[in-house]
């Protein structure tokens, strides 16, 4: 097995690398997963319609008809429902796009644009070493220490991302990965210590240290791929967690609804027996005058 | 240009307070401008109108945009010189007003017989105004056909508007709205 091999993988990680290196890309893809793949818009506009719902239409509001109730003027009392619901349907909507917003803003990571610069750039440094058919012994320790690197900084990155959805934030400069900074410092040391350990180093002869060298080839390879399926599941963490706090929210607001709902609903009903004591009152005088 | 597209153009202008000044002639796009006046005025409020009872002034998002102006600590002036009680007392618009006349908030309804025209205009047509804050202005130039002349920054001939409308302001009797709906009414 040599790295020429696999070539034709390395390019393709490397091109699939260099499109997330721009961050709108990367912002299209936590997009694509969140509206298209995970649905959250769409549990949002759920949880949010059944507060929509619960609130009475404003026609029916609208045509609340009748002036007062035991003489007394009713039409302060109407207006001020008409407004309490005018105001909820507004912070609805507001909370509604706000909530989507949220998604978005908290499921974007910005590592992602950050790490596929560090794969790209170890993919570029594989395929020019794949070339070489020379100094082997030089090159195969070369790309034993970059390969071991290269798994070591996106299993960092990994476990860093995972354990800020737990809201567990490392502040320490080392941990910085959404920096481009961050993985540029980290490849370029990843070369000095590559090359310094090829000039030290010759297991040519060595059968487990060969062999190591294909594993941690091969898995680093993966991890290329893997990554976007990684930082998949880390979207998906993040959205169940907000959708629960939305959840929280929604029900907040659907209380309210109710008790808007209450309200209307006991004017109608005041309405609905100002018509009934209406109809028995027509129905005696009817009696009365045949 | 579709309504959608309208409110937003709409809109555009109300937010950059563009000095253009525009045209419209229907009554879903007077609708989006008498919003946007109230939803950038911050002070007063004048309008000069019929009798406000049927078209823009009873639509749900027009007594909004009043309400939110009112709520902010805004003052409306309306004059009237169509003013009919029996449409009033239907109106969801008097209602409303009724609604803050009683909670003390800073809006009053007058009635007027002048029938205020343009100098500039050869068929002498009665005009009807909405001016926001001295600043933005909508002058109904056809009253019948809904036609207009709108613009959202216009110090000058907004002002022109407002000495103009308090003159008549000051010496027209007031309506008691909140009497309308209240006991002595039932």
């Amino acid at each position: 097995m040599t790295i020429s091999n696999f070539s034709s993988l390395i390019q393709l990680s490397a091109t699939i690398s260099i499109a997330f290196v721009a961050i709108e890309y990367a912002k299209s893809f936590t997009r694509v997963l969140c509206e298209n793949i995970f649905k959250f818009n769409e549990y949002t506009e759920f949880k949010f319609k059944k507060c929509f719902a619960k609130l009475p239409d404003q026609q029916t509001i609208e045509n609340i008809d009748f002036k007062e109730i035991d003489k007394e003027s009713a039409n302060d009392l109407i207006e001020q429902q008409k407004r309490k619901r005018e105001l909820l349907c507004k912070k609805l909507k507001s909370k509604q796009d706000g909530a989507k917003e949220m998604i978005l803003r908290k499921c974007r990571i910005k590592s992602l644009s950050s790490m596929s610069l560090y794969v790209f750039m170890y993919d570029v440094l594989l395929l020019g070493i794949s070339g070489f058919k020379g100094y082997q012994s030089f090159f195969i320790v070369f790309s034993f220490v970059l390969c071991a690197c290269a798994i070591l900084y996106m299993l960092a990155g990994w476990i860093r991302e995972s354990l800020k959805v737990n809201n567990k934030i490392l502040s320490c400069t080392i941990f910085q990965f959404s920096s481009f900074r961050h993985s540029l410092c980290c490849i370029s040391i990843a070369i000095i210590l590559s090359v310094a350990c090829g000039f030290c180093f010759d297991f040519i002869n060595n059968e487990v240290l060969i062999t190591i060298w294909k594993v941690l080839f091969i898995i680093s390879l993966t991890f290329s791929f893997v990554n976007y399926i990684v930082f998949g599941i880390i979207i998906k963490r993040k959205g169940e967690i907000i959708k629960k706090q939305i959840d929280i929210k929604v029900d907040k607001l659907y209380l309210e609804c109710k008790m808007v709902y209450d309200d209307i609903m006991e004017l109608l009903s005041v309405k609905n027996v100002k018509y009934k004591i209406r109809m028995l009152r027509e129905m005696e005088e009817n009696k009365t005058a045949s | 240009m579709t309504d959608a597209n309208y409110q937003e153009f709409v809109k555009f202008l109300a937010d950059t307070k563009d000095s253009r000044i525009f045209l419209n002639s229907d009554e879903d796009h007077a609708l989006d401008v008498l919003v946007q006046i109230f939803q950038h005025s911050q002070t007063c409020v004048r309008i000069f109108a019929g009798n406000l009872c049927e078209h823009v002034g009873s639509q749900s998002d027009n007594i909004i945009a009043l309400s939110e102006f009112i709520e902010r600590g805004g003052e409306v002036r309306i004059l009237l010189n169509d003013y009919k009680e029996d449409k009033a007392k239907e109106s969801n618009l008097f209602k409303r007003i009724a609604y803050y006349e009683s909670l003390g908030k800073k809006i009053m309804v007058k009635s007027t017989t002048i029938k205020p025209i343009r100098y500039s205009d050869p068929n002498k047509k009665e005009v009807h105004f909405t001016v926001g804050d001295n600043v933005s202005y909508r002058l109904e130039t056809d009253i019948e056909n809904r036609k207009a002349e709108c613009s959202f920054n216009s110090p000058i001939f907004a002002k022109t508007l407002s000495d103009f409308f308090d003159s008549i302001y000051e010496k027209s009797t007031e309506i008691n709205i909140k009497n309308l709906f209240g006991n002595d009414n039932i």
